[in-house]
């Protein structure tokens, strides 16, 4: 445990020393202040646009910020081969992916919560209280963050930086338009993409089940069940790639 | 395994993938590496040696043969936590302190917050890095990082030290300290097993050394014995002697003496001829002149 906290600690500093990192923050904060502004333009919504305008940059900004860091987490220690000081020490490859994960992941969910908590200010200024539903709104998607990284990871064991950004992005938008896909695949008459589409439909995870943001703006907070539901479906796809980059991981020659 | 024997490898063979051929990079390599001595992996570059190394030390896997590193397969844990290793022209986390690097790997190799708090000054100090541990590894020059790198191999205080040309890239001062670390840690009954190209470096350092080329071992063996094995010239210091019937010889006159270069083959031919022609001819010692490391190794080189 303690060397998968090591790991991490490393991960985290290596991060936030990062010049792209603190661009990307800043402009989160940026566009979360900008909304701030909007809410002149909008006459008698302005308490929901501030709420879902700034739900909408906290993710998006968040989801940005993982996809760019995350998919050169491995290879810049391949590339640079500081990953041979750290393979060769008694560490086991699967705590290099789990504190490599961990490491990204405490990063987001504490630049969630700042961005969550200035976003607090921004809704007290403009509705003279705060609205603590929207840590609500946020949870599921910190469950979404730890799936996307987990892809990330997963891609980062066998192919470049580059591909996976583009699987983790491509991930993100089908993720997000599953149920789309359900669609496809029940109006579809080749019956090669109708097993492809629910193929895809069944085993990828579905990010809308992670999106609460909408409900939850417009006053409805889902019950108990969601919430147990939603994180037993994200922790079971964040263990599953961990556990499937770590096999991967494990038998990897760095030549 | 042999019990005094820390590494064993029997017919080793790698091979890497070049598009749809296969290219076989280690053919076939045996040697073992005992407890306690210094060991010279020499070759070119692009020998192998670096291939050797990453097996050794389970960055690679290999495809034939057998090798064990204190009785178990490479990249095994148990080695591993027995194993400090100085990669070619390493790397560090250049965002972190050389103090912070050595604190993360100190971790890594589970040593306690407490000990590594008493243990990293020390280690700084030991390599010279005293006064820049607070500074990050990105304003370190090329010798800084390679001691940087051999603190850290040194931090669990390792039975074995693989290092992969640690003398690459350094002053003759730096050069001078890292074998000076290198001996101390034989002292302490260390075993160090080195690879390098800087053979006169080599020669000044190693107990036994294995002469890998192609991927290939074209020798193993005591350093002392492999040079024995190919005498240059002699050279027969004489009194008494009339120059004048030193011609065809190759001499240098030293005070009252006469040094003179003869070839192997030619020794006794040219003592008969010395005695016939001085009867007060005193001969003051005869010495094979042998080869310095480098000048072996081009010669197996050139033979290859």
């Amino acid at each position: 445990m303690r060397r998968i906290f090591a790991i991490a600690k490393n991960t985290f500093k290596e991060l936030t020393r990062q010049k792209i990192f603190f661009i990307i923050v800043l402009f989160g904060f940026a566009m979360l202040f900008i909304s701030f502004f909007l809410y002149p333009l909008s006459v008698g919504e302005q308490s929901k646009i501030i709420r879902d305008f700034g739900l909408s940059a906290i993710t998006f900004f968040n989801t940005l910020l993982v996809i760019i860091t995350g998919s050169a987490l491995l290879h810049k220690e391949m590339d640079k081969r500081t990953i041979y000081l750290v393979i060769t020490t008694p560490v086991e490859r699967r705590e290099i992916i789990i504190g490599k994960f961990l490491g990204l992941f405490m990063i987001v969910v504490i630049n969630i919560l700042g961005m969550e908590i200035f976003h607090q200010i921004l809704i007290f200024f403009t509705d003279r209280k705060f609205d603590l539903s929207m840590f609500i709104a946020l949870y599921p998607y910190i469950f979404e963050i730890g799936i996307i990284i987990g892809i990330l990871l997963f891609f980062s064991t066998f192919t470049g930086t580059l591909f996976s950004a583009f699987m983790g992005f491509a991930f993100y938008v089908i993720g997000h338009l599953i149920e789309s896909l359900k669609l496809f695949a029940e109006v579809s008459k080749s019956v090669f993409l109708k097993i492809f589409s629910y193929f895809l439909y069944y085993f990828l995870p579905n990010l809308e089940h992670f999106n609460i943001k909408n409900k939850v703006v417009y006053g409805e907070i889902p019950g108990r069940e969601y919430f147990i539901f939603s994180t037993s479906y994200g922790l079971i796809f964040i263990i599953l790639l961990l556990y499937t980059s770590s096999l991967i991981f494990e038998k990897k020659e760095f030549k | 395994m042999d019990g005094k024997n820390i590494i064993e490898v029997k017919n080793l063979a790698k091979f890497f993938k070049t598009g749809l051929k296969k290219k076989e990079i280690l053919h076939s390599i045996s040697f073992e590496i005992k407890k306690g001595e210094i060991f010279g992996f020499l070759g070119p570059n692009g020998a192998g040696k670096t291939t050797t190394i990453k097996i050794l030390t389970g960055l690679l896997n290999y495809d034939s043969g057998e090798v064990r590193v204190f009785g178990f397969e490479p990249g095994n844990k148990e080695a591993r936590k027995r194993i400090g290793f100085l990669p070619e022209q390493p790397y560090f986390y250049d965002h972190l302190t050389g103090y912070e690097f050595l604190e993360f790997t100190g971790e890594l190799y589970g040593i306690e917050k407490s000990k590594l708090k008493k243990l990293i000054p020390e280690l700084l100090e030991v390599v010279g890095l005293k006064e820049a541990g607070n500074k990050k590894i990105r304003t370190y020059s090329r010798g800084m990082l390679q001691r940087i790198g051999i603190a850290n191999t040194l931090i669990r205080d390792p039975e074995l030290l693989i290092l992969d040309e640690p003398l690459t890239g350094l002053d003759p001062i730096g050069r001078k300290e890292i074998k000076d670390l290198i001996f101390e840690q034989k002292k302490k009954g260390k075993t160090v097993f080195f690879s390098s190209h800087i053979l006169p470096d080599a020669e000044q350092v190693c107990d036994r050394v294995g002469v890998i080329f192609n991927g290939k071992i074209i020798k193993t063996g005591p350093l002392a014995e492999i040079l024995r094995e190919k005498v240059k010239n002699y050279e027969i210091i004489v009194k008494n002697v009339d120059l004048n019937t030193l011609n065809g010889f190759h001499y240098e006159k030293i005070g009252n003496e006469v040094l003179i270069n003869v070839p192997e083959e030619k020794v006794e031919e040219s003592i008969k001829k010395l005695l016939e022609k001085n009867n007060n001819l005193k001969i003051i010692r005869i010495t094979p002149e042998v080869y310095t490391l480098e000048e072996w190794f081009v010669e197996i080189i050139k033979e290859k």
